[in-house]
């Protein structure tokens, strides 16, 4: 089996041990007329003779039955992915992947039984239809365009609450008695380096003196 | 982030760069700097830190040697390891074949 087929075994592999992937995902894409067109003949007969055996025919006897590998080997690549996709689709998104269809196989319409040419590999695939409703991925806008459908979709982001400032109070300027009678004797006996008037500037009457702001004139 | 979600995205990921349907870099286009310094772990982000500095030189290769894949399906969004996984399968034409 080629690399590309042993990343899809070993994903699907992964999935169903997980549980992210349920034989049923398996069995919407890989369908049964996908298995007929597909399956050599010996994996054919196994399974029918599986089923008769048990005297039951359900996905999970049809996983357990071929196993993976098998259904890895042998299903269209595109089916493969279309289940692994569709399943990520779901375990990101919730319900978005409801809306995801399993792959078409263009083998399928081939006769009953019995396997078209490889050559119908290469028919234009139609891919899983994904709903638009998708989580958002941190992945760039353009990456997602040239991953198509099987990307998911941004949501809308919660519309933010906007905040009311609380203004509903006044404030109380009147100090009353609690004013200092002599407030700079009072900062210096508290410690308060004194103040020497006459080395403080008054920077409004150094700025006037200076420039005549009403023409931009120096005086 | 479900364990069962995390778990298998580790593995896909695992299995993308085993069977060399990712490359690291392919990786390290989705899961930027930025998005890694955002979602890393301090102690985790030390060590990538501390591994390149003693190197000399950062690549995707030794990101990934520090933030294996389990840590990435971890701490990164998993959107984000989905959107890089589909880009790689895309161009490996497993959407077509």
């Amino acid at each position: 089996m080629d690399a590309k087929r042993t990343f899809l075994a070993r994903s699907i592999a992964a999935g169903l041990e997980c549980g992210t992937i349920t034989p049923d995902d398996v069995l919407t894409h890989a369908t049964a007329e996908v298995l007929a067109n597909h399956l050599p003949k010996d994996q054919s007969a196994k399974l029918l003779a599986a089923s008769l055996a048990s005297k039951t025919m359900t996905p999970a006897l049809v996983v357990e039955t071929l196993g993976v590998a098998t259904l890895a080997e042998h299903l269209p690549m595109k089916v493969l992915w279309g289940c692994i996709a569709a399943c990520a689709q779901r375990a990101l998104g919730g319900a978005a992947a409801v809306a995801v269809k399993p792959v078409a196989d263009t083998r399928a319409k081939g006769a009953a039984g019995k396997a078209e040419p490889a050559k119908d590999d290469k028919a234009p695939a139609a891919k899983p239809n994904v709903s638009k409703s998708s989580p958002a991925p941190a992945a760039s806008a353009s990456s997602n365009a040239r991953a198509g459908a099987a990307y998911p979709r941004a949501t809308s982001s919660p519309p933010l609450k906007r905040r009311v400032p609380q203004t509903d109070f006044e404030v109380d300027t009147d100090v009353g008695e609690h004013w200092p009678a002599n407030p700079v004797a009072e900062a210096e006996a508290l410690g308060a380096i004194p103040v020497v008037e006459d080395s403080m500037t008054d920077w409004h009457q150094e700025q006037t003196r200076d420039v005549d702001i009403s023409n931009g004139r120096k005086r | 982030m479900s364990d069962a979600r995390q778990r298998w995205f580790a593995q896909l990921v695992q299995a993308g760069l085993d069977e060399k349907i990712l490359e690291p870099a392919d990786v390290l286009a989705h899961a930027t700097p930025e998005v890694l310094a955002n979602h890393l772990p301090p102690a985790l982000l030390s060590k990538v830190l501390a591994s390149s500095l003693a190197a000399g030189a950062m690549t995707p290769e030794r990101v990934l040697e520090t933030v294996d894949a389990p840590a990435l399906a971890a701490h990164v969004p998993n959107e984000t390891l989905w959107a890089c996984l589909a880009e790689a399968a895309e161009r490996a034409g497993l959407t077509k074949g």
